[in-house]
């Protein structure tokens, strides 16, 4: 499937208005459509903050509250502990943390069904959305685990066990939601904008390092292709690399030392893209798959954690009411 | 749209279905006790397993009021009535506070009653205090506590202990027994005064098993003391113990002696029963009536038997004899002296045995009256035997002694003398050897002057022999004048003469220079000086009493300087030093004595002179005065009439001058 798309990309580039290639030509029109584009480290930044806020408030419950004393006294005797008080999970701090984990683990089953009803509108920012799911799916689940107090009892132990392996799982959608080529909105590209943003790229690396530049490109993006779909990056396949290594530094030579940065950083995203390109249906597939393992899990959690809401409201273990 | 439950949009629904059908298939399959464990936060412990399963929540749980104390207090009615009554640990607790402290749903082992025993204080918080022997069993609680739940555990003794009376004492148990001493110890607990049989003396020191035998407690026969005591005397003394003997202890007798016909007093009081009683004590009666059928007599008979004459009960040895009885009264000095000082066969078997008590033999008889008996004559028998003529009993040392012959001797100036100033101890100080009286006059020394006709014994005279001193002067007085006078001291001296002086015996007429008018007045050292010189003894100091020449100038000064030569007697007489009156005798110097001349004072002529004189310069009255008118009077004419005053001047009887008769007319006209 790749091979006509980088026919197709290569039989419209000459139907490009050609422009006179030339070190340290300016890149403009091209470097607004890249700027739209998710970024190739998207979504670090949150999982970094989720893990700062997470080991903040496991050092606060372990130190502070002098919950690991606690959490490691023997269950039969762990009643009589002076922590008891405010850790047990019907406490102040054990109750707080779990109302909190559950509303932030409500937060992206909102967001599943925003993204339902608002899947047809490419207004909504779905990158941010993602940002505060991941975030919450993340911090969610720490607050959760010491409201549990590492007691794992009953039946709303397998939501308990259900939401780890959401959470787990959110970590493997993110690396597949990341190979999906999207905007930097968080829109998937059609195939047609795929198409056309490659070939930009292409025109870019052609303007910027000459047009007998991209056979060595060519060569490299044809090793791609010929490897089977990888849902791995590929950039770790040493001749590949190494090829890629030299087409980098054959244009970086003609690009001269001005425009390199932005060579580099196109022929990186043309060589991505490619890859993702390669790849795509194979990612969509599994993407799609993981759907089915992390939705139902997410049903199941919340609907054992409403008995487990709904049985504690009633016996009057109500939230601030100590 | 694709439909089918293959179809995207049926997956989710389906497979969400699909798990909570499966869930709702195992609770219709689980029992009640499975489905709570669903829902359950944990298992509960152990004693609460029976309420495990979902039907039993509420049995603990109250919808929307969580876990209610009333819940559990309805299952624990014990505890609850507690709270009520304020009792035991959880008297302080509020009645619905009971999550406070039990925690539940921590599993099966879960711990319900956490119990720290450090702090657990089981009177206080128990009501009942573990203490004495029972406080090592505050860590064991199951010594006591047998079941689960603490309640229920009776204070009795009897719940833990085995009631070794099996029954017949009674369950009061704290009647004897206490939790600080032994289980068998129950003197401290138990008070035998409330007992019949009250325990004093040394009945309260024997063991109890002693009289309680066999565990028997109650019904022991105490009315007699044979009950439990065996009875030693023979005969046997039937049941009059107590006459004898109280429970103070066996060996203390009460009897009272009194009641015999042998009162005990003094020393007797003290005296072992045996020392009397020889046993068996009640067979044999001892003689109470002589002391000898328990003392024996050191006298060997020498006082009959009358002890009582000198010993009584109070103490053998020192018995209070009366001695003025005897023909020897004791006074003063002899009053206090000990029995042994005289009576020495005393004496000699006390320091012979080292006891000062009664000796098994005492001799009183044989001592004689006389002091020479007891004492030693220091005086070597030359005083004879007559010692209270000097000494008393009062003091043995001799105060005073008035010699009575001759009274002329010891008179006056010999009253002061000491005794040892005449009388003196020879040889050496600490052996009383032979003395003898003053051969050689002591140093000559002042003597203290005192009133007392009797003469003080200073210094002791022990050793002293007071032979018959010579009365002669000598003897005891040295000659001052060192052979000067030749005749005997009563020549001048008198012992009747206050110091010694000089009596009216000696007469300064009978020397060559006899003493009248002015010199009988005169102090005789004002002639007789002491002097250092050779005399008739020898060299020496003294006053010189001959060889003193009578002239004048011997004490006499030369006023006259030599003018007039060594024959004072001319002019002057021992009646007065003074020149009364004298007369020129002259004849050549008749004619100047006359009128005028005759009257004038001798001092008119003979003025003092300082100058050369006969015997040598200095200061005198001179006597040889020129008979010039000149010499005397003033020329009132300043020499121009020339020196012949007689011209003109003469003395007449008048005393008055002469003048001629060549002014008479003059003096008429006038």
């Amino acid at each position: 499937m790749g091979a006509p798309v980088l026919s197709a990309t290569r039989s419209s580039a000459p139907t490009r208005p050609v422009a006179p290639a030339g070190p340290g030509a300016p890149a403009a029109p091209i470097a607004g459509l890249r700027q739209r584009l998710i970024p190739v480290g998207a979504l670090v930044n949150v999982m970094a903050i989720s893990a700062i806020v997470a080991v903040a408030v496991g050092a606060w419950v372990l130190v502070a509250l002098d919950g690991w004393s606690y959490y490691t006294t023997p269950l039969a005797v762990r009643g009589y502990s002076p922590a008891h008080r405010i850790l047990r999970p019907s406490g102040p701090v054990g109750q707080t943390l779990g109302v909190a984990g559950a509303v932030l683990m409500l937060v992206p089953f909102f967001y599943m069904g925003y993204k339902r009803l608002r899947r047809q509108k490419s207004g909504a920012n779905l990158k941010r959305l993602l940002e505060v799911h991941i975030f919450c799916g993340i911090v969610g689940p720490i607050l959760i685990t010491f409201h549990t107090a590492f007691k794992f009892n009953g039946i709303v132990s397998a939501a308990y066990w259900s939401m780890v392996l959401v959470a787990l799982s959110g970590f493997v959608g993110r690396y597949l939601y990341v190979r999906i080529p999207r905007t930097i909105r968080g829109v998937e590209l059609s195939q047609a904008e795929l198409d056309e943003r490659t070939a930009s790229l292409r025109d870019e690396l052609q303007w910027t390092a000459g047009l007998d530049a991209l056979d060595a490109l060519d060569r490299v993006e044809a090793a791609i292709v010929a490897r089977p779909p990888s849902w791995f990056s590929g950039l770790g396949d040493r001749p590949l690399r190494r090829s890629i290594d030299e087409v980098t530094a054959v244009l970086e030579q003609r690009a001269g030392r001005a425009a390199s940065a932005s060579l580099r950083q196109a022929l990186d995203e043309r060589i991505r893209l490619q890859q993702r390109r390669h790849a795509l249906a194979a990612t969509k597939r599994l993407f799609d798959l993981w759907h089915v393992f992390h939705l139902p899990l997410v049903w199941v959690m919340f609907a054992i954690v409403s008995l487990h809401v709904g049985v504690s409201l009633y016996l009057g273990y109500v939230p601030f009411r100590w | 749209m694709v439909t089918g439950w293959t179809s995207r949009s049926w997956r989710l629904p389906a497979v969400v279905a699909g798990l909570l059908l499966g869930s709702l298939a195992f609770a219709r399959t689980a029992d009640a006790r499975q489905l709570g464990a669903l829902v359950s936060p944990g298992a509960l412990s152990q004693p609460h397993a029976t309420l495990e399963g979902i039907r039993n929540c509420e049995k603990c749980h109250e919808a929307g009021n969580r876990v209610t104390g009333a819940k559990c207090l309805s299952c624990h009615q014990p505890i609850a009535d507690r709270i009520r009554a304020r009792r035991g640990v959880h008297r302080t607790v509020a009645a619905g506070d009971c999550v406070t402290c039990h925690a539940e749903h921590q599993g099966a082992t879960g711990e319900l009653r956490p119990f720290d025993l450090s702090q657990f204080d089981h009177g206080r918080d128990a009501g009942y205090p573990l203490d004495g022997r029972h406080a090592p069993l505050a860590a064991k609680c199951a010594s006591c506590h047998k079941t689960r739940s603490y309640l229920g555990v009776s204070t009795a003794c009897a719940s833990c202990h085995q009631d070794v009376h099996k029954g017949t004492l009674g369950a009061t148990c704290e009647t004897c027994h206490t939790t600080r001493t032994a289980f068998k110890e129950v003197r401290q607990g138990f008070d035998h005064s409330k007992a019949a049989f009250k325990l004093d003396g040394a009945h309260e020191r024997v063991a109890c098993e002693s009289c309680h035998k066999n565990g028997q407690f109650k019904g022991v026969a105490f009315a007699t003391c044979a009950a439990c005591h065996r009875d030693p005397h023979t005969p046997k003394a039937a049941e009059a113990c107590a006459t004898c003997h109280t429970t103070a202890t066996w060996r203390t007798r009460r009897f009272d002696h009194a009641t015999t016909k042998f009162a005990l007093a003094g020393k007797h009081r003290t005296v072992a029963c045996a020392g009397c009683h020889v046993r068996p004590a009640l067979q044999v009666t001892p003689r109470y009536d002589t002391c000898a059928s328990c003392h024996t007599d050191p006298h060997k008979g020498a006082f009959k038997q009358d002890c009582k004459a000198c010993h009584n009960e109070q103490s053998f040895a020192k018995a209070p004899f009366d001695h003025t009885a005897t023909a020897f009264p004791l006074t003063g000095r002899h009053a206090p002296a000990a029995c042994t000082a005289c009576h020495t066969s005393l004496a000699r078997v006390a320091q012979r045995t080292g006891r000062t008590t009664a000796p098994a033999t005492v001799d009183f008889g044989g001592l004689k009256k006389d002091c020479a008996s007891c004492h030693d004559d220091v005086h070597r028998a030359n005083l004879g035997a007559a010692c209270e003529s000097c000494h008393t009993t009062e003091r043995f040392a001799v105060t005073t002694y008035t010699h009575r012959t001759p009274t002329s001797f010891f008179a006056e100036a010999h009253t002061p003398a000491t005794c040892v100033s005449c009388h003196q101890r020879t040889g050496p100080a600490a052996v009383p050897d032979l003395v003898r009286a003053r051969t050689s006059p002591p140093p000559v020394t002042a003597a203290a002057v005192s009133t007392n006709t009797a003469t003080p014994v200073r210094g002791s005279l022990a050793g002293t022999v007071f032979t018959a001193a010579s009365r002669a002067c000598a003897t005891c007085h040295a000659d001052v004048h060192l052979g000067q006078v030749a005749a005997t001291c009563e020549s001048c001296h008198a012992v009747a003469t206050p110091k010694f002086g000089v009596t009216s015996a000696f007469n300064h007429a009978r020397t060559t220079f006899a003493l009248n008018g002015k010199h009988a007045g005169v102090e005789c050292r004002k002639c007789h000086t002491s002097q250092a010189g050779t005399f008739p003894a020898g060299a020496g100091t003294a006053v010189r009493l001959t060889g003193i020449a009578t002239t004048c100038a011997t004490c006499h000064a030369d006023a006259h300087l030599g003018q007039l030569g060594a024959r004072c007697e001319s002019c002057h007489t021992d009646q007065t030093f003074k020149l009364s009156a004298y007369t020129h005798k002259n004849p050549a110097q008749r004619a100047f004595f006359v009128g005028p001349h005759t009257t004038a004072a001798c001092s008119a002529c003979h003025t003092p002179a300082t100058g050369a004189f006969a015997a040598g310069t200095g200061t005198a009255v001179r006597y040889a005065v020129p008979t010039d008118c000149t010499a005397c009077h003033r020329d009132v004419h300043h020499g121009t009439l020339g020196p012949k005053c007689a011209d003109c001047h003469r003395l007449d009887r008048r005393a008055r001058l002469a003048i001629p008769n060549a002014l008479d007319g003059r003096r008429d006209a006038r």
